[in-house]
């Protein structure tokens, strides 16, 4: 909701002005390892097979070539202990595969719902350790659209799901469109809707953008995620959307559910999650 | 501590002498009726003398013999009477305003000399005439940006809600209006301000040194009184400028006995949105209402009732619809027992609302406060060395977190109520003014106060501390609740007690120059809670209980006082001070519609130190001043246990208004009768700022990664702003006069940063920095009327 307001504040600042700028100082400081290890489950296919996990570090604020991290020995187990996929930096199943950080499983055993799965990587002679617990999604209800008028007018994007009685459900929504090369991610919660039978749809996505234009193809991506993740996502989508002004927060540095045991201060970046996704297209009308 | 005090008390009792006579009064203004503030009344044979109080009641004790009285105020002339004091005796001044006087000096030093001598300090009185001469944004004379040129005094950034006093935070000042608190100081969202500049009277800020009646902030106190209305005959005076118009009305009902007073103003661009745009639905606006009504019931009683209602409106396409603003009411009845012992009674209401409705998102959301103030005022003058002031009030507060519905029958939104919060403040008072010697004057007082959290519905119930801490994520995060709990609105479930001393004390070295100390306890029982640079108006406040302590803040502070010979005056203060829990916030708190406030919050404290220099020059053909403040306001959360690391790794960091160096310079400048010219130069160190030291990708967007807060500045902010106001010389009716005022904000153009915005662009995946730079160069035009 800050967000909004955060909008208004901006509209009413018709007779600010913003320029781009470069600030000489944002140098990287404190290098870190970064482990984005998102185990992403198809729930309609065997896609799940392939799983990559990738390594980086933190670099200056105005680089964008993050350095890759090699060497690292990297497990995914159950809770039997038993691994879940062979993950390697170079895999010999991919054709021209190299060696950049990316470490890539073919072998990925279907999850169980509900189960929890373990993350361990040793690099540089330290462990780093994380869990999570695999989260299912629900289908889609219906995909419409509508037409909103800031002045001009918008098309808003509703994607619409039930939310399950009894339980509160916790999302990460994924947007890939034709004049964006990043995608546009959002996450939530059905907490605040209501569970009555009959009543208990709502929309999940409801995505403004004024690029949106008839005939435009979007993918639509849903995933379930755990509730850690979500508080996760929403503090680092906060920080990576760019916020600042006087109704920002202070930021801070987003800690993930990775723990180097071996030395706890050399805390890595990053998170370790196991979620099933849903993905479709819509055109827009 | 107290044994001293009460040992002064004492000694001061027995020196009551038998053959003095009191004579006491109001003083008004000739022409309006209207009574004024801070009035000297000096016996100039021996220089003994008083101020009249916020009533323009005033008492003085002499002895029996002929005095030469002489009563002067800054801007009017000044009477000087020769009086046979043999028996007690009301008198009654009405002073005449000084309209000719361009080149003359109006004020003889002995009113100074008072200001010299007392032990008030860290006090600053503005006059409304110098608050509306200062050049503002868009000629849109703004009373608590005026302030702001006070040494002291800052806010965290150019267009931002609230202000700072002392390295406080926006939530520790006490705005009364009025008598009456004012929760939201600002309209959109921190442009101006709520106070209508023609509505009020006179402006007093204290901050430091403040009286043991004042209770319930701990940073400042801003009085703030409104206009009464002209007793004598109907008046209206207005304004048309760029941004809002403003219209006042004033007048007896009943003449000399009851008046009325009514001022209006409202933002009008909305006005012109149909016109330059036909099919536009959007609208946004803002307005104030000031309105009072005084009945002088006879010589000993006198009735005052006043209003204010203010709000901020603005939608966009109806999806987009927010609205908020304060709501005031109260009734005051000050009676005069006899000469010596004035009473004032007030029942007051406040009324703070936010309300916000989203079409998109299916809801509408409502929040806010009020609050029932009942307080009795005491002061007795007892002889020219003594008068004390007593007296108590206990408020009740109503909170409401938030209201969440939905707005429409297909939205999925559930209706829930965020459990609403009640809480019984209440405080008693006793401050001594007290002059020792010719040289020594004194201060003291204490004052009781205690607040009471009432029960309230579906209290969470915590295993243990609402925040827990993982040892090995260090990271804090929110307690699941285990169970509610309800309790009656009757329970007592939290109480708190502070004894709050309160201390000054000035030692004159001579006629014109002084030092001073002071010593402040103050408490605070509410809190604003909000984890963003600035304060937003959908931030609500929250009530101490169970999870969350008072603020505790303890001041001392050190001046000297000199004045010159040519009408310069110089004030020097050092203060420093302390503040105990002080709340903070644990990373990516989310505020919004919180149920749980307690588990996301962790306390911390304060501190903040300083040194400030006010050289002032009030009267002649130029007049103005340079004040510096050379300052240091920090705050620190560590962990609560040896093994957690605290919010920003425990240490001491910059508050978001943290200013080393703060000058601004005024001056005033009347050429003609016609003409006179006004600027406003500031001069500020850049506000601290929190960039990141690097970035990396997740999910495949660049995260910015921070390090610890508030280690970098902006730039250095500065800018000059000008006006020149022109009063032709002549109207067909002599009743109507006029003004042209025109201004120019930020001259030279300069591109201060207002924040910086670290993000990607969507299309080419580049990490970007953009700046924000509010106010550019801003001229525009006012015509003032009156009649």
């Amino acid at each position: 909701m800050k967000k909004y307001i955060y909008l208004l504040f901006l509209i009413l600042t018709t007779i600010s002005c913003t320029e781009e700028i470069v600030i000489d100082d944002l140098d990287n400081v404190d290098p870190r390892l970064v482990i984005e290890a998102s185990i992403d489950i198809n729930k309609y296919n065997n896609s799940y097979k392939t799983q990559t996990i990738k390594l980086s570090q933190t670099t200056s604020y105005y680089s964008n070539k993050y350095p890759q991290v090699k060497n690292a020995v990297i497990s995914v187990t159950d809770e039997n202990g038993n691994s879940m996929g062979t993950f390697l930096d170079v895999n010999p199943a991919i054709p021209n595969d190299e060696e950049d950080g990316v470490y890539t499983a073919v072998d990925f055993t279907q999850p169980n719902l509900g189960d929890k799965y373990f993350l361990s990587i040793t690099v540089d002679g330290e462990t780093y350790t994380a869990e999570d617990t695999y989260t299912g999604i629900v289908d889609i209800n219906e995909i419409n659209q509508q037409t909103i008028s800031f002045g001009d007018d918008i098309i808003q994007i509703n994607v619409n799901i039930d939310n399950e009685i009894g339980v509160d459900n916790y999302y990460l929504t994924k947007i890939d469109s034709p004049f964006r090369i990043i995608s546009e991610y959002g996450s939530g919660n059905d907490e605040e809707f209501t569970e009555e039978p009959g009543k208990n749809n709502f929309d999940v996505i409801t995505y403004i953008d004024e690029e949106l234009e008839k005939d435009m193809k979007i993918d639509i991506s849903l995933y379930g995620i755990s509730k850690n993740y979500q508080n996760y996502l929403s503090k680092l989508f906060l920080i990576a959307q760019g916020s600042n002004g006087p109704f920002s927060t202070a930021p801070a540095s987003v800690r993930g559910n990775i723990l180097n045991t071996t030395n706890q201060d050399n805390y890595a970046l990053g998170y370790f999650s196991v979620n099933q996704f849903i993905k479709t297209s819509y055109t827009v009308e | 501590m107290k044994k001293i005090l009460f040992i002064l008390f004492l000694c001061s009792v027995n020196t009551f002498a038998q053959d003095k006579y009191t004579i006491s009064g109001t003083v008004k203004d000739k022409a309006s009726g209207e009574t004024l503030i801070g009035v000297s009344i000096i016996d100039k044979d021996n220089y003994q003398g008083t101020v009249t109080n916020e009533y323009g009641f005033y008492s003085l004790t002499l002895s029996k013999g002929t005095h030469t009285i002489e009563i002067s105020y800054i801007g009017y002339n000044n009477i000087s009477k020769k009086i046979e004091i043999n028996k007690n005796q009301t008198l009654n001044f009405s002073l005449a305003e000084n309209v000719e006087s361009l080149d003359e000096v109006v004020l003889t030093s002995t009113s100074e000399k008072i200001s010299i001598q007392k032990a008030e300090m860290s006090v600053n009185k503005m006059k409304v005439q110098t608050i509306k001469e200062i050049p503002a944004i868009l000629g849109e004379v703004d009373v608590l940006k005026s302030i702001t040129t006070l040494p002291g005094v800052t806010t965290a950034g150019e267009g931002q809600s609230g202000f700072n006093v002392r390295g406080g935070a926006a939530d520790q000042n006490l705005v009364l209006l009025d008598e009456a608190t004012i929760f939201n100081t600002s309209h959109l969202f921190g442009f101006f301000s709520v106070i209508n500049a023609d509505a009020i009277k006179s402006l007093k800020l204290y901050k430091g040194g403040i009286p043991a009646k004042y209770g319930g902030r701990i940073s400042s106190v801003l009085e703030i009184h409104q206009k009464d209305g002209n007793k004598y005959s109907f008046h209206g005076n207005g304004g048309i400028g760029s941004i809002s118009s403003r219209l006042t009305l004033e007048g007896p009902i009943v003449k000399n006995k009851v008046s009325f007073f009514l001022s209006g103003r409202r933002s009008y661009a909305d006005l012109f949105f149909p016109i330059v745009m036909p099919d536009n639905d959007n609208t946004a606006y803002f307005y104030d209402l000031n309105t009072k009504v005084n009945w002088e019931i006879d010589e000993k009683n006198k009735l005052y009732l006043s209003g204010y209602f203010g709000k901020d409106v603005f939608s966009l396409s109806n999806s987009f619809i927010n609205n908020y603003g304060n709501a005031v009411g109260n009734v005051r009845w000050n009676h005069v027992f006899n000469n010596q012992l004035f009473s004032n009674l007030s029942l007051i209401y406040s009324k703070y609302n936010y309300g916000l409705e989203l079409d998109f998102v299916g809801f509408k959301w409502n929040s806010g406060l009020q609050n029932v103030n009942l307080k009795y005022d005491l002061k007795q003058y007892f002889n020219d060395n003594l008068s004390i002031e007593y007296g108590l009030n206990t408020i009740f507060h109503e909170f409401n977190p938030g209201k969440i519905e939905p707005n429409r029958d297909d939205s999925g939104i559930e209706e829930e109520q965020l459990a609403k919060k009640y809480g019984i403040e209440s405080g008693i008072y006793i401050d001594v003014d007290q002059k020792l010697s010719n040289k020594i004057d004194l201060r003291y007082g204490l004052r009781l106060s205690g607040f009471s959290r009432m029960g309230e519905k579906n209290k969470n119930i915590y295993a243990g501390s609402p925040v827990i801490y993982d040892e090995d994520l260090k990271i804090y995060e929110q307690a699941t609740p285990i169970g509610q709990k309800n309790y009656s609105v009757n329970d007592f479930m939290k109480t708190y007690i502070n004894l709050e001393p309160r201390f000054s004390i000035a030692y004159s070295l001579n006629n014109t120059s002084s030092i001073k100390a002071s010593y402040q306890r103050m408490a605070q029982y509410l809190h604003l809670i909000s984890n963003t640079q600035s304060p937003s108006p959908l931030d609500i406040w929250t009530p101490s209980g169970e999870h969350i302590k008072p603020q505790l803040s303890d001041q001392i502070a050190f001046g000297y006082n000199k004045d010159f010979k040519n009408n310069y005056s110089l004030t020097a203060e050092v203060y420093g001070k302390t503040v105990k829990n002080r709340l903070d916030y644990i990373d990516g708190a989310d505020l919004i519609a919180q149920e749980a406030i307690e588990s996301i919050i962790l306390t911390g404290e304060s501190r903040a130190y300083g040194l400030e220099l006010l050289l002032k020059k009030e009267t002649g053909k130029i007049t103005g001043w340079i004040s510096y403040t050379l300052s240091r306001s920090e705050q620190q959360t560590k962990g609560r246990t040896a093994s957690e690391i605290g919010i920003n790794n425990g240490k001491w960091y910059a508050t978001g208004y943290d200013k080393t160096h703060d000058i601004s310079l005024l001056t005033s400048y009347k050429a003609s009768k016609s003409w006179s010219f006004n600027s406003n130069f500031t001069l500020q160190t850049g506000q601290p700022v929190t960039y990141p030291t690097g970035s990396y990708q997740y999910l495949g967007s660049n995260v910015p990664n921070y390090g610890l807060r508030n280690t970098y500045r902006l730039p250095m902010y500065h800018r000059l702003d000008v006006s020149a106001t022109y009063k032709p010389k002549k109207y067909k009716t002599k009743q109507f006069k006029g003004e042209w005022v025109f201004s120019v904000y930020n001259i030279y153009n300069r591109n201060n940063w207002s924040s910086v915005l670290f993000s990607q662009d969507v299309t080419t995946g580049q990490p970007t920095t953009e700046r924000l730079s509010i106010f550019g160069i801003i001229p525009s035009v006012t015509f003032n009327f009156k009649f």
